[in-house]
C-alpha cells in the first residue's frame, strides 16, 4: 500500500518564501505529468520523512491534489540530512514508470573463504515497471559466488513480473575477484622533489636557443 | 608515498579562501560508507597518507578503501628568522582544498561495524571535523 501524503497549494513562490516554508517544517514540492497543469505544492517535512523511511517510491496524494504520484526527484542539502525540494510525477495504474531501485546482496559468498573479495559494482538499477509493483529493493544471492565468479542482471532474484531492467542486459552486478595488491611506489628523491612545470624549458634548451 | 601532482602549470599558488559548501564530491559514490568533512580546510598530502595507512589495516583482505581527494595545491612558507620581503617562499607541501560536505574517503566490502571502526581511526588523523555517512 502506498503512503499517504497531504499536500497544500503553494501560492508564495521563490527562494525566500521556500526558505520560510522550510523553517516552518514544510517543504516545497511540484506536481506534474499526464499533460495536466504543473502545481506548486507544500508538504509536511515530517510526513515525507516517514514515507522515505518506509522506502516509499509511490505516494497517494490527499488535499490540494488527488491521485497517485511518484517521488520523481528529491533534492537533499550538502550534508544529505535535510530534504530541500520534491518533484512528484502523476501516475496512473496502467502507466509504465522508470524508477531507480537499490540492489542489495543476500547471503555469504564462498569465494571470500577462497581468498577473494566480493566487489559490488552496481548499487542502483533503473527498472521499468507498473506503479503498483515497484519493489523497495532488488536482491542478488551470492551464496554460490566462488572466486572468479560473477553475477549478472539475469541473476536478480526478486525482479517483479513484467518489470524490465534498463541498460546493458549482461551487465556484471557483483563479482568475486582476488584482492588487488597495490605496489609500493618508490619514495621520491628527498623532500625537495617537485612536479614537472608545464611549458618550462630546460636550461640546456634555453642555451641552445640563445 | 605522499600524493602530489605529476605536472603543474605553476609551482606556487595564491592562498585563496574556502567559501560555501561542496556541491560536487559530496555523495558516497564508490563504496558503501564514507567520511564527510563538516568544515572546510586544507588536508596535506602527508595527512591523506596517514589516514590511508590508519584505515588500510582494517580493510585489508576483505574491503576496499577509496581516497576521494587529491592534493592539487602547493603551500609555500618562508624559513624562520628571515627578514620580510625577498618574494614568496618556497613550496613546502601539497594540500587538498576541502569544502564542508566533501567526502574524503570511502570504504566498501566491509560490515557497517567494521566501517565504523575504520573510519573512526581515520577521523582521528584529520585536522577538521568529519562524520561518517552511508550511501543514500
Amino acid at each position: 500500500m502506498s503512503e499517504v501524503l497531504e499536500v497544500k497549494k503553494r501560492d508564495l513562490l521563490g527562494k525566500l518564501n521556500n526558505s520560510r516554508l522550510r523553517r516552518a517544517g514544510k517543504l516545497p514540492a511540484v506536481l506534474y505529468g499526464h499533460g495536466k497543469e504543473c502545481l506548486s505544492l507544500e508538504i509536511s517535512a515530517e510526513n515525507l520523512k516517514t514515507s522515505l523511511r518506509h522506502g516509499a517510491k509511490l505516494v497517494q496524494l490527499k488535499g490540494a491534489a488527488e491521485g497517485q504520484a511518484l517521488l520523481q526527484d528529491i533534492q537533499w542539502d550538502t550534508f544529505q540530512q535535510h530534504v530541500l525540494h520534491v518533484d512528484l510525477l502523476r501516475v496512473e495504474a496502467q502507466d509504465r514508470v522508470k524508477v531507480e531501485v537499490d540492489l542489495q546482496l543476500r547471503g555469504e559468498a564462498p569465494g571470500e573463504h577462497e581468498g577473494g573479495v566480493v566487489e559490488h559494482l552496481v548499487h542502483f538499477l533503473e527498472i521499468e515497471t507498473d506503479p503498483g509493483h515497484i519493489p523497495e529493493h532488488l536482491h542478488v544471492n551470492i551464496n554460490h559466488l566462488h572466486l572468479g565468479g560473477e553475477l549478472r542482471v539475469a541473476d536478480i532474484e526478486d525482479l517483479p513480473e513484467g518489470a524490465l531492467v534498463l541498460g546493458e542486459p549482461d551487465m556484471i552486478l557483483v563479482q568475486c575477484v582476488e584482492p588487488t595488491v597495490v605496489p609500493e611506489e618508490d619514495e621520491l628523491a628527498g623532500s625537495g622533489a617537485e612536479p614537472e612545470i608545464i611549458g618550462r624549458k630546460d636550461d640546456d634548451e634555453e642555451k641552445a636557443e640563445e | 608515498m605522499a600524493l602530489m601532482p605529476k605536472r603543474v602549470k605553476h609551482r606556487k599558488s595564491q592562498r585563496g579562501r574556502i567559501r560555501g559548501n561542496a556541491t560536487r564530491g559530496n555523495r558516497v559514490v564508490f563504496g558503501e560508507f564514507g567520511l564527510q568533512a563538516m568544515e572546510g580546510g586544507w588536508i596535506s598530502a602527508q595527512t591523506i597518507e596517514a589516514g590511508r595507512i590508519a584505515a588500510q589495516q582494517y580493510v585489508r583482505g576483505e574491503g576496499k578503501l577509496y581516497i576521494r581527494i587529491f592534493p592539487h595545491k602547493s603551500i609555500t612558507s618562508i624559513p624562520l628568522e628571515t627578514r620580510m620581503g625577498k618574494g614568496k617562499g618556497e613550496p613546502e607541501f601539497w594540500a587538498a582544498v576541502v569544502r564542508p560536505g566533501t567526502v574524503l574517503y570511502e570504504v566498501s566490502g566491509v560490515t557497517e561495524q567494521a566501517a565504523r571502526i575504520c573510519l573512526a581511526r581515520l577521523a582521528h588523523k584529520m585536522p577538521i571535523k568529519v562524520r561518517m555517512v552511508k550511501r543514500t
